[in-house]
């Protein structure tokens, strides 16, 4: 029976990497001081493993085959895609995984009924997952579960099975015997546009949309941020902003309670997220 | 196969200095490839989508409703830093794109 002891929602705006290198620009200070101390949150909880939510960016899948949701389960596996190291100077990683526990979440034998997931015994983790590692476990040293989420090639999953995800990890989490204390981070954007009109403005391309999420994630209301997250809602936020839904499943991997922190941090890349939860018996 | 062909640059060392060295052959090659590393897919192009990847037509590549991330992770790689900075590519493709809205991008 394991027990969730954290569940954190970050960004991974890959350029923070060379951006918040000594001496962190004014602009960023926030940023580093809110990774820093989410670090040490995860320190304090002691977790034997963590589930990363994040999202895949036409690495692991590509249109020749487009899960809604993998999990990848292998006792090692690849962090960084070499046109990351190339473009955002991140590094190659070789992580630890946890296959238990990614296997107690696919249901061992049978996928679990609700969610149709696909696997992966050969997970290649990109910068929806090694930027939030990086800087909350910069060894690496904890046990991870990946799971990719199709939140950038249309079709995408709708809000509510992003939230229904989250009610399934939590009550999946909760029966495993494989880990016994487990953190879950969810990786992701605000209002967020690469590709597109609105791209490095130097803010976010909708602050209404920010303060609307933020608010829904603070009040952990899952069913509120279903009706919010509207394709089009979405879209008109920026051309990416479907990463938002990872927190969704985040704040239902939570119970839908309260956020114990719920952020939006401004800088150069627009607004970045910070929410916080609390553990079961917290 | 436009967003292939972006996708299937970005992630090669190889392509992206083959495409930098001589984008139209380079585009010819992959299309007569399909089957042969390091190219396993190629494929097909329209003359537009094969025009404006071999001049790097910034707003047809975007009218076309080449995916967002991939477009723009291309463009990064065959561009920067060789042939502009990064704040230069930034420039040019906000003037290139500003008026075009957002094709959908939906395959």
């Amino acid at each position: 029976m394991a027990e969730i002891v954290l569940t954190l929602g970050v960004p991974h705006t890959p350029l923070l990497w060379t951006a918040l290198r000594a001496p962190v620009p004014d602009d960023l200070l926030a940023v580093a001081a809110r990774f820093r101390s989410f670090r040490e949150k995860v320190i304090a909880a002691k977790p034997d493993a963590i589930v990363i939510i994040g999202s895949d960016h036409l690495r692991q899948f590509m249109t020749s085959n487009m899960p809604a949701f993998l999990i990848g389960k292998a006792d090692t596996m690849r962090g960084t895609h070499p046109s990351e190291q190339r473009s955002f100077g991140l590094p190659a990683s070789e992580l630890r995984g946890h296959c238990g526990l990614a296997s107690a979440l696919l249901g061992r034998t049978q996928l679990p009924i609700g969610v149709d997931f696909s696997f992966s015994d050969e997970p290649w983790l990109d910068h929806a997952f090694m930027v939030p590692l990086l800087y909350l476990t910069p060894a690496l040293e904890i046990p991870v579960v990946p799971v990719h989420t199709n939140t950038n090639a249309p079709p995408i999953p709708h809000a509510s099975r992003f939230v229904a995800l989250g009610r399934y990890l939590r009550e999946a989490i909760h029966r495993s015997d494989d880990a016994d204390r487990v953190a879950v981070i969810g990786s992701g954007h605000l209002a967020f546009e690469l590709g597109g009109p609105r791209q490095f403005l130097g803010r976010s391309p909708d602050p209404e949309f920010d303060r609307i999420a933020v608010e829904l994630i603070a009040a952990g209301d899952g069913e509120g941020l279903v009706r919010f997250c509207a394709y089009d809602r979405l879209l008109a936020a920026g051309n990416l902003s479907f990463q938002f839904l990872n927190f969704l499943t985040c704040t239902a991997v939570a119970g839908e309670r309260p956020a114990v922190e719920a952020g939006a941090v401004t800088c150069r890349f627009g607004s970045e997220p910070f929410f916080a939860w609390p553990g079961d018996w917290s | 196969m436009l967003n292939k062909f972006m996708w299937e640059v970005d992630r090669s060392e190889q392509a992206v200095h083959a495409f930098r060295q001589e984008p139209a052959s380079f585009v010819e090659r992959w299309e007569s490839l399909a089957a042969v590393p390091p190219f396993p897919e190629g494929g097909r192009l329209t003359e537009m989508e094969r025009k404006a990847l071999v001049t790097l037509d910034l707003a047809a590549l975007y009218g076309f409703g080449a995916h967002p991330f991939l477009l723009w992770q291309f463009l990064r790689s065959v561009l920067v830093p060789e042939q502009m900075t990064h704040d230069d590519l930034v420039a040019a493709f906000a003037a290139a794109v500003a008026g075009l809205g957002y094709p959908d991008f939906a395959t």
